[in-house]
């Protein structure tokens, strides 16, 4: 018996009597041990020879050769096989082993097996060795011929089997399909003619043709040529690295299935054999395959790969065969690379860079390639970051809405035919209500969009500021002319009228306000501001005749369905037209006001909530009027989330009384709960001035934060976390609170804090100074120009609050010497953790080219800003 | 591959008329209710050529590294579905693994 290795020695625990010593050989192979059940058997084969004890070696051996095979030792394995054909010479073979024969070319072995000991195989390992021979004499292997009776239907069937193989191969799918069906269908080519239907059903039906390979078993002598159509099958959609694993033959036949050329596979194996290649090994390739793939497409996406490594990565191209980057190409690259910061202030300088270098590269033809790409770099920072979705203008020359609307204006010139960049514009400078701007952009976009009915919209808009409403009303008919359906556009028309018509009245004239309202009822002809219409003439009437009946009114309480609801739209209409609201009211005939229902909440916080997305804002006079009642339905049991909702709501609206009354009524309900902590604790500070929490309010709102965090309310975790570190200063000044300590703390020896606990730290005894006093004031106390004031706004924008609180404390230290007398020295010199003030941090300063804060005089606050 | 050039198989001078003949060609060819996945790599790269602005644009800003996939689509595409030879056969019958 041939030695493959010596078996896995036993251990001395594993000598013992037949039975421990079979039980710990099943117990090997039962687990995949084989080297350790060989040895276990061996073993008990020396001290008891049995024919149980020789099946199971030999079952060991079958487990240890599959295993070589899986290993890639097919030699060793094959040795094993021998090893348990001897073991037992009567025992039949295993498919495996056979297999494992014909890969090793043994063919004349197998066909003797097969003929010698084929009876002692079963039917179905009888089968798929003769699927194995038949696919290995189909595949040119000449030994099965001379190794088999020439009646085997392996050889007589063969030419049918080459027949249709060579069809497929031309083309031929009549002459396929002819040879395929004199085919048995228990010929040991029956796997090839499934594979062949399914290939012939390509490309239409790659799912039909997946069934029909499925059916194709993992034993037989087509399981290779079936894996590699599969593989080729899925190639287009398989990443590269899948197909590495798959031998050379396989990945040929798959890949030329799938449509690859030679050139495409030489280069694949070339490449990415060893594995996906990096940006430095396309590099290469592109450099080395430039003038197979064109110059400029080379050069362009060699660019692009030095991208996330730039400027370090500007190297790799010469390293790489390439030449060297041009300024142009390094600002691009530069520009790319900006994209990723976290801030816009990089893009903006290095987009702008790029936009300069092309402006003054060469002359630009007006509507030019170069001169479209000069608009585009222009207008990229706003495309890429959305910074005029929300910015409104400033006087502050560095505000990055500023600017970035300056690029804009200025792209136009190089490409006046972008409507979306006058759209942009036009509502930029109307958020500011900046309509000389806007007009001046809405006469040449006009100009060229005619029937743009964004910029038309836009038109409306302005008019509309403006009070132009004769404008506006053609501005609408355009509208409604290219889009008749458009609500938005006839909607807004009638409540400007309606606004007008207030206006008049406030002004008196009366006369004119009618017509206001006539215009607003023509040009409402759906009547969906029927309601404000009959509002607003009800009250034109009382106000024209104030002796006349009042069932007018009383008809649009009755519409707007009484109660508190009603009363704060009339109360709103009375303030509008420059009226007490209590006038409307009693005119109305409606006394003292409440809420009868929750129906009637809800109805008034609709109203409400209506009013607020409009963006208008609760005049005073109606608060007082309906927060008193509010307050009082407080007590109703509303379900959870109305509660919240209402909260909400009031919170928007201003009423702090009403919303904390609903927030402790919630609180009783539901103690505890942190949204409710939340609204109660701001209403109430919201009523207090000079307001500090105590000790008691601190720790419940921190309480209220762990349970928000706990609950995954994580919108209510972060308000309150706000609020804690809000007044975290004072609490580190007089009292031990410290809301970035997490753990729950034994308050006992509160009573035993010494003087040297109630240290202050300068740094924080400044930011709460700031802090309490607001920076705004602040900044106007000391001297700043409000230029300059907006400068720093602008830089808290960018950069946040912390950052420009950190550089302030920094520089005020630095101008108040004594600040902090008495206190330990070894009390830090900057702001704690904060970074320190520098011009290249943001724009502060960056773009004048001046230097940081520290070189100003230092008793010159207000330079020092400058600076800053 | 995100190469819209490649995608849309165009050149780099392509105009709005060989985009839109593309694109619908390839539309044509695989429609999206064959391979929604590829209709959508089509549609993308659509509309990333479409116009002259479009393009420049494409150029200026989508800094997309190529893929190896790009390179080798750049260097041959990939073709309809083809038939292998006898050999490639053979040499799989003959136990290739």
């Amino acid at each position: 018996m041939k030695k493959v290795r010596k078996s896995a020695p036993l251990s001395k625990t594993q000598h013992g009597t037949p039975e421990t010593l079979s039980s710990t050989a099943q117990g090997h192979v039962a687990a995949g041990r084989f080297r350790e059940a060989i040895a276990a058997y061996k073993e008990l084969l020396k001290i008891q020879e049995t024919p149980e004890g020789r099946l199971g070696l030999a079952s060991a051996y079958a487990g240890r050769a599959r295993e070589l095979v899986a290993k890639g030792m097919p030699k060793e394995a094959l040795t094993v096989w021998e090893n348990r054909a001897q073991l037992l010479p009567d025992l039949a073979p295993e498919l495996d082993h056979l297999t494992l024969l014909l890969r090793l070319g043994r063919v004349g072995a197998v066909a003797n097996l097969c003929v010698r000991g084929g009876a002692r195989l079963d039917a179905a390992s009888l089968a798929a060795l003769r699927s194995h021979l038949a696919a290995q004499h189909l595949g040119g292997e000449s030994g099965i011929a001379t190794a088999l009776p020439a009646d085997d239907p392996i050889l007589t069937q063969g030419p049918l089997a080459s027949q249709a193989l060579d069809a497929y191969c031309r083309g031929d799918d009549g002459a396929m399909a002819d040879a395929l069906s004199a085919i048995p269908f228990r010929s040991p080519y029956r796997d090839l003619a499934q594979i062949l239907k399914a290939l012939q059903r390509l490309p239409g039906d790659a799912s039909g043709a997946a069934a029909l390979l499925a059916r194709v078993g993992d034993d037989t002598g087509f399981a290779t040529l079936r894996r590699a159509c599969e593989l080729g099958l899925r190639a287009r959609a398989t990443p590269f690295e899948d197909l590495a694993p798959a031998s050379e033959p396989i990945r040929r036949f798959a890949l030329t299935l799938a449509g690859w050329g030679e050139e495409r596979q030489a280069l694949w194996e070339e490449v990415a054999k060893a594995g996906p290649p990096g940006p430095q090994a396309l590099l290469r390739l592109l450099n080395r395959r430039r003038a197979t793939l064109g110059e400029d497409w080379a050069r362009s996406q060699a660019l692009r790969l030095l991208v996330p490594s730039y400027p370090k990565s500007a190297a790799w191209i010469t390293e790489s065969g390439g030449r060297r980057l041009s300024s142009e190409e390094g600002l691009l690259v530069a520009a790319w690379r900006a994209e990723d910061s976290r801030t816009s202030w990089a893009e903006v300088d290095a987009w702008g860079a790029y936009a300069q270098h092309l402006i003054k590269a060469a002359p630009i033809g007006p509507g030019s390639d170069a001169a479209l790409r000069i608009a585009l770099a222009l207008r990229r920072v706003d495309s890429h970051r959305h910074i005029l979705d929300h910015a409104s203008p400033s006087d502050d020359l560095d505000d990055m809405g500023h600017i970035v609307a300056d690029a804009l204006e200025q792209s136009l010139g190089y490409d006046p035919d972008d409507v979306d960049c006058y759209e942009r514009l036009i509502q930029y400078y109307l958020r500011g209500k900046d309509l000389k701007s806007a007009r001046r952009l809405l006469d040449p976009g006009l100009q060229r969009f005619p029937k743009g009915l964004g910029l038309l919209t836009a038109a409306l808009e302005v008019a509309l500021t403006g009070d132009s409403f004769k404008k506006a009303a053609r501005y609408a008919r355009e509208i409604l002319a290219l889009d008749p359906i458009n609500t938005g556009a006839r909607e807004r028309l009638v409540k400007a009228h309606l606004a007008h018509g207030r206006k008049q009245i406030r002004a008196g004239r009366h006369d004119l306000a009618r017509k206001e309202l006539d215009q607003a009822e023509e040009w409402d002809q759906e009547g969906r501001l029927r309601e404000q219409r009959d509002l607003f003439g009800a009250v034109l009437a009382l106000i024209q005749d104030p002796h006349g009946s009042t069932a007018a009114l009383r008809e649009q309480v009755a519409a707007l369905g009484g109660g508190i609801a009603a009363a704060f739209v009339l109360g709103l209409e009375a303030i509008g037209v420059g009226r007490r609201a209590a006038w409307l009211l009693k005119a109305a005939g409606m006394g003292k006001i409440g809420v009868a229902s929750p129906a009637e909440l809800n109805a008034l916080l609709g109203r409400l909530r209506a009013r607020l997305d409009e963006g208008g804002e609760m005049p005073g006079e109606l608060s007082r009027l309906i927060e008193k009642p509010l307050s009082a339905a407080a007590h109703w049991p509303l379900p959870r989330a109305e509660c919240e909702a209402t909260c909400e709501t009031l919170r928007r609206a201003g009423l702090d009384r009403a919303r904390r009354a609903f927030a402790e009524a919630a609180l009783h309900r539901w103690p505890g709960a942190p949204v409710f902590v939340l609204h109660a604790f701001e209403a109430s500070q919201a009523a207090r001035q000079h307001f500090h929490p105590s000790q008691a309010e601190l720790t419940r709102l921190d309480d209220a934060r762990r349970a928000a965090r706990e609950t995954g309310d994580h919108r209510s975790a972060h308000r309150l976390g706000e609020i804690i570190s809000r007044f975290s200063s004072f609490g580190r000044m007089g009292g031990r609170f410290n809301p970035f300590i997490e753990d729950d703390e034994d308050d006992d020896d509160a009573e035993e804090l010494g003087p040297e606990d109630f240290r202050i730290d300068p740094n924080e005894a400044l930011r709460t100074f700031i802090e309490v006093m607001g920076l705004d004031r602040l900044l106007e106390m000391i001297g700043i120009s409000a230029k300059e004031r907006a400068k720093i706004k602008a830089i808290e924008r960018e950069l946040g609050h912390a950052y420009v609180m950190d550089s302030l404390i920094g520089m005020l230290r630095g101008n108040l010497p004594d600040f902090g007398h008495g206190m330990p020295p070894d009390l830090g010199p900057g702001p704690k953790g904060g970074p320190a003030p520098s011009p290249g941090a943001g724009r502060s300063g960056g773009p004048k080219g001046k230097t940081g804060g520290g070189k100003g005089p230092p008793d010159d606050l207000a330079e020092q800003f400058e600076l800053f | 591959m995100s190469d819209p050039y490649l995608i849309l198989g165009l050149a780099q001078d392509a105009d709005d008329a060989a985009v839109r003949a593309a694109y619908l060609a390839a539309v044509a060819a695989c429609p999206p209710e064959r391979d929604p996945r590829r209709f959508e790599a089509l549609r993308g790269a659509y509309e990333a050529l479409c116009t002259r602005r479009a393009r420049l644009a494409q150029g200026l800003f989508d800094q997309s590294p190529p893929t190896l996939g790009d390179i080798l689509d750049k260097v041959e595409p990939v073709r309809a579905l083809r038939r292998p030879d006898r050999g490639l056969f053979n040499r799989l019958l003959r136990g290739g693994a």
